[in-house]
């Protein structure tokens, strides 16, 4: 028994006549295709917007919904960067665009708010920029040479306001009252500032090729994000680099000396992947002031033992003042690591704000730490601007951020860690607040425990 | 190919090196330490397989980009100190990035191995490469561990287990000395205890009521490797049937002059989407049983009637028959199968060939043989069942519908809720309809189902009980199978180009999702799935209302029923202008991120009607679902949430109107709290009572009236008993609330 899967078991007398009119010229479809068609990345990114949006604000958890805009948003701007470069390479483009789109939705649908969903959202942003980068790279000396520079103005802008957006997240938080408004902000601070950067590299790159190009955006990578006292910077800087490759080909060294095609993907491949990590650690949640030294951080990280509390934050207050967790086998480990922020803590600063204490399967206590206010923990509302410059107050670096309600601010979360000497098997934990008598009592918001080789 | 070996053999070592050197790196219980361990040697044989087929067509193979090994490599490098980044989350987006990396070299090896099955034509051109059994199988391969760390064995599968090991050790069926000394310890964290109906043989001997032919052929890898081999054993049988479907669909499928990409197209979405690739690391008779339906229909629809009397001949009659026999020993509800697959041949074979004879009386005497063997072990012909359970074969229509229409629309159980792309079944059915040819095969293959189909769909756990979705029918893969491959000939059509993304996009999120989360592959027969569960606590709102159940039926059934056996054959035979067919891809995507846009909006828009209290989206302080999860016929029950002393329940609904009448279903159960009060719960936190009730009854159910109330905007609805909280038993059992929302005064 066979059945025919020929191309005549498909047509019929009505298919007949659909082919006659395939076969007629289709100017009108041809003319909304044109139209069309530079307008998919935005239509795209106000798809994804929409259908992140649209999540965000029915989510019941104000904390939830506050991440969410602000990753919706995020999302939104960069799908948008990532359109354009991919465009450029034409074919299928856009189907590395979409993937991501779709992946940024079913990462806010299925991840808890928290530092993992930021940091998710984040990398498939970053990978699929940097796929739209990739992809269009070997485009950009393709093609006659009228379209050359404009190609590579298209890539430099999608390059430099897509890494603006990321490493700017706070542009997108909720707004606060200022002389712009929020959206001057984002205007100004996340798309004209960067594109003049962006335009000023694409014209000066499509003058000497992809070479200087490299150049441009390793003096970028330097200390990602334009601002104007960086543009200050980067722009004379970016000029003397062009300058010089421009001297270095005109002098014939060039000739002697040539750079290779095969050096010069390499360059861009290694620049691509140093920037993503670079640019991850800039963003959500980890908001690095200094990329590099925490890129570095990311790429040598720690033994972890066992995490002994990651799931939810366990709050310490004056109704209950203590957190105890038995190790359902002993560890082998030689530091306790606590990530933890505090509620009502700015008078914390300088006091020890909770004990931390660990013992043995015999029962011995193996050590016991304070946890110092303004050292080793603080307030979760420290980048808030009035406490900013408050006498007396102060508060380590952050170790991620997270996205509080209603605020124009991200709100802190801190990590320290205690180490003791050589190693000993943990088996029993305790976390106990620490109360001022002359305050208010301050609460403690243990997000993570960890325990390390 | 000693190059490729010594290759496949350093990938190996290094993944063993690997597995060692892990709990140095990172934590010891690290779910990923077995699946990092594979990941080398899934890299080199994918590789392999990929060189091999280019070889074999004289083309280049398609080679991963420097991206994606790089995100690869970033991906591994990061994954034993991922815990170091201070997340909530630990493992989901590692494992989604892994099996993100192996769809894509998937995808490249489903277009190395294209050019392999050559065009339609000749005898000669219509095997099928061994390269179609091993691609499944490196799969199946590479996420068999984590499957394996992430979920313990599960449904039947811990008795199937037991039964091995019992065989394996024992060399018996006798399960009482497992029972007794835990034995179930070496694969699961529980100590098993008979189920419920478990015989026991005149003997003493207690038995499991799962046939014995499964655990059997897995007693030796489960002797070698425990669950880890029999569970490898079942990855052989998957791929061995997707490949033994390819082989069927050429068979029946002929294309003079064109590539065949219908069966081509089709085997991949059998291998690699769900259900196939959820069961493929289960210890399920399922799939088993798929795989003899797929042999034994190749044998029927590959038979030459005029050359019946020929020694070849005569020899695959008595596979044939050797097949139907098998089928009831695996289970003895496959016997339907046997019945419907002789029915087929008896179409096929000339009529009064004493052929058939032949190949029925194999299958008659097992299943006689089995019956006698239980009537003497258990008094019971049929090992555990009365006639009274018997009777559930003779329902009433409704039950047919029911079942039938809940395994492919239900939201947790149907498949295509699991794997929207099969939903290209329908139009299939359409395109093959249009030929004689067609509506012979179509016959055909609905004569081999229907004895089957009627058999099971009646039953009250139409669904397969606790197990992945689909369970009853994934022995009817074959047949869907050849549906499939007509309606994927026909893609070039725009309209199933559209249902292609449509579907497609769908089905690969949520086969990535099935793939990082197994345990959400089994749900509760509650109406909703845990899918939509996570949804409505994330939205603190009913959003499974919007999704068809045939467990607890609503509007929503039916509304996606009559819509895709309406839109979807219609979509697909759309066909427009060249220029807007590119369009095709564009509009699903959109239409795509319309669905996820409308969602959320509509749950807070559209006024609540019937809350099932036991859902997630209810809030609760205190109480437990009644009765419990694990209750037998759990559907017979109505399901309802036990409310105690100082327990309470609050319930946000979207309000269609100023003034609400509500409807409480309620009974009480053990001597608890008795007196249920209900609050208006407004937003600036205040309380307003709107009603009381004592019930006096217990175990009686009665609904209680509530108001008509004013309903400000914003309020929730709070059901409580006072009085200090407490953990109990017995208390008020409230089953549903209905909402009716009045516009205006009266």
């Amino acid at each position: 028994m066979t059945v025919d899967l020929s191309p005549q078991d498909q047509d019929s007398p009505v298919d007949s006549s659909r082919s006659e009119n395939r076969r007629r010229p289709d100017r009108a479809n041809s003319l909304i295709a044109q139209l069309m068609e530079p307008l998919l990345p935005f239509l795209l990114a106000a798809g994804v917007a929409a259908a992140t949006l649209a999540l965000a604000v029915s989510q019941a958890d104000p904390t939830e919904s506050a991440e969410g805009r602000m990753l919706a948003l995020l999302a939104a701007g960069v799908m948008v960067c990532a359109s354009f470069a991919a465009r450029l390479a034409g074919g299928k483009w856009m189907t590395g665009p979409a993937a991501g789109s779709m992946l940024v939705v079913v990462c806010l649908w299925m991840l808890h708010q928290g530092p993992g969903r930021g940091g998710a959202v984040v990398m498939v942003l970053v990978v699929t920029l940097a796929a739209g980068l990739a992809r269009s790279w070997n485009h950009l000396e393709t093609g006659p040479p009228e379209s050359r520079r404009s190609a590579y103005l298209v890539w430099t802008t999608a390059l430099t306001i897509g890494l603006q957006l990321l490493v700017r997240p706070d542009l997108f938080l909720p707004a606060r009252v200022s002389a712009g408004g929020a959206f001057g902000r984002l205007w100004l601070e996340g798309i004209l500032l960067p594109a003049v950067f962006g335009v000023g590299l694409g014209l000066l790159a499509a003058a000497m090729g992809r070479s200087a190009l490299l150049v441009g955006i390793a003096i970028l990578l330097a200390g990602p994000g334009v601002d104007v006292p960086r543009l200050t910077i980067l722009g004379p800087a970016l000029i003397l680099a062009l300058g010089a490759v421009g001297l270095w080909r005109r002098s014939g060294f060039d000739a002697r000396w040539p750079v290779g095609e095969r050096l010069e993907v390499l360059t861009a491949r290694c620049l691509l992947l140093l920037g993503a990590v670079v640019v991850v650690a800039s963003s959500y949640p980890w908001l690095r002031p200094s990329p590099w030294t925490s890129a570095r951080e990311l790429l040598t990280p720690p033994r972890v033992a066992t995490v002994a509390h990651a799931r939810g934050i366990v709050v310490l207050s004056a109704a209950t003042p203590t957190w105890h967790h038995e190790l359902a086998e002993p560890v082998a480990a030689s530091e306790v690591t606590v990530d933890s922020s505090l509620v009502h803590g700015i008078r914390a600063t300088g006091k020890p704000v909770a004990t931390v204490s660990a013992w043995d399967s015999t029962g011995s206590l193996i050590a016991r730490w304070p946890l110092v206010g303004g050292d080793d923990t603080a307030e979760w509302a420290a980048a808030r601007n009035d406490l900013q410059n408050l006498e007396g107050f102060r508060a380590p670096a952050p170790w991620s951020r997270w996205v509080p309600p209603g605020g124009g601010f991200f709100a802190n979360r801190y990590r320290t860690s205690f180490r003791i000497s050589g190693s000993r098997e943990f088996a029993e934990l305790e976390v106990r607040l620490e109360s001022d008598g002359e305050s208010a009592p301050w609460e403690l918001h243990l997000a993570r425990l960890e325990l390390r080789r | 190919m000693n190059a490729e070996l010594l290759r496949l053999a350093a990938a190996t070592l290094v993944g063993g090196i690997l597995y060692v050197a892990w709990p140095w790196m990172a934590p010891a219980d690290d779910l990923f330490r077995s699946t990092i361990a594979v990941v080398p040697a899934v890299a080199a044989a994918l590789g392999w397989l990929g060189r091999d087929a280019a070889r074999r067509s004289g083309r280049s193979p398609w080679r991963a980009s420097w991206l994606e090994w790089a995100l690869l490599l970033a991906t591994l490098f990061s994954l034993p100190f991922r815990h170091g980044l201070g997340w909530s989350m630990d493992d989901g987006p590692w494992a989604a990035a892994l099996a993100l990396a192996l769809g894509a070299a998937v995808r490249r090896r489903l277009l190395d191995l294209r050019p392999l099955l050559g065009n339609g034509g000749g005898a000669a051109s219509r095997a099928v490469p061994i390269q179609f059994f091993l691609l499944p199988l490196i799969v199946y391969s590479a996420i068999q561990p984590w499957a394996l760390a992430t979920r313990p064995p599960d449904g039947d599968e811990p008795y199937n287990l037991l039964l091995a090991h019992s065989l394996a050790f024992d060399l018996d069926t006798d399960l009482r000395n497992q029972y007794e000394d835990g034995d179930s310890l070496r694969f699961m964290d529980r100590r098993l205890e008979p189920q419920a109906g478990d015989p026991v043989a005149r003997d003493g001997s207690q038995q499991s009521r799962h046939s014995a032919l499964l655990p059997a052929v897995i007693a030796i890898p489960y002797l070698v490797a425990g669950r880890v081999g029999a569970a490898t054993l079942m990855a052989l049988l998957s791929a061995a049937l997707a490949w033994q479907c390819l082989r069927l669909a050429r068979r029946v499928y002929r294309a003079p002059g064109s590539t065949e990409t219908g069966p081509f197209l089709a085997w991949a979405v059998l291998a690699f989407l769900p259900p196939l690739l959820l069961y493929a690391h289960q210890i399920w008779v399922e799939v088993p049983a798929a795989l003899v339906v797929a042999l034994a229909l190749d044998l029927i629809l590959g038979a030459q009637p005029e050359k019946s009397h020929t020694r070849l001949q005569r020899r695959r009659d008595l596979l044939l028959a050797a097949l139907l026999a098998i089928l009831p020993l695996l289970k003895l509800r496959f016997l339907f199968l046997s019945v419907g697959l002789l029915l087929v041949a008896l179409g096929r074979f000339r009529h009064g060939d004493r052929r058939l004879v032949r190949l029925a009386l194999p299958g008659v005497a097992v299943t006689a043989a089995l019956t006698g063997l239980w009537w003497w072990r258990y008094g019971n012909p049929l090992k555990l069942y009365t006639r009274g359970e018997l009777s559930t074969l003779t329902g009433p229509p409704w039950h047919y519908i029911r079942g039938f229409l809940g395994l492919f629309y239900d939201c947790a159980f149907g498949l295509f809720a699991t794997a929207p792309l099969w939903a290209l079944l329908l139009p299939g059915i359409f395109w093959l309809m249009r030929s004689p040819a067609g509506r012979r095969l179509a016959g055909g293959l609905a004569l081999c189902s229907l004895p089957y189909l009627l058999a099971v769909v009646p039953r009250l756990e139409w669904y397969g009980g606790w197990s992945p979705p689909f369970r009853y029918a994934v022995a009817l893969l074959p047949v869907l199978m050849l549906l499939l491959s007509k309606a994927l000939s026909e893609r070039r059509l725009d309209g199933l180009r559209l249902l292609v993304v449509l579907l497609g996009v769908p089905t690969l999120l949520l086969t990535l999702l099935w793939v990082v989360s197994p345990p959400w592959t089994y749900n509760l027969a509650d109406g909703y799935s845990d899918l939509l569960q996570l949804a409505g606590g994330l939205l603190a709102a009913d959003v499974g209302r919007f999704f068809p159940s045939l467990v607890r039926p609503r509007i929503a059934t039916w509304i996606w029923i009559a819509a895709s056996l309406v839109l979807v054959p219609v979509a697909g035979l759309a066909s427009a202008r060249a220029q807007t067919r590119r369009w095709a891809g564009t509009v699903g995507f959109c239409l795509l991120l319309a669905f996820f846009t409308l969602l959320p909006l509509l749950t807070h828009r559209v006024p609540t009607g019937r809350v099932e209290v036991e859902d997630q989206w209810v809030e609760k302080r205190g109480g437990v679902r009644h009765p419990g999860p694990w209750r037998q016929r759990r559907p017979e029950a109505a399901g309802g949430w036990l409310i105690g002393r100082g327990h309470q329940m609050v319930v946000r609904a979207v309000p269609g109107g100023p003034r609400v009448r509500a409807e409480i279903r309620l009974m009480r159960f053990g001597l608890g709290a008795d007196t249920l009060h209900a609050d208006l719960l407004l937003p600036d936190g205040r309380r307003q009572t709107v009603g009381s009730w004592k019930a006096s009854e217990e175990g009686e159910w009665r609904n209680l009236d509530l108001g008509p109330v004013d309903w400000p905007a914003g309020a929730s609805l709070v059901l409580y008993h006072p009085g200090r909280y407490r953990e109990t038993q017995a208390g008020l059992v409230v089953d549903w609330i209905d909402f009716r929302w009045l516009a205006s005064e009266g």
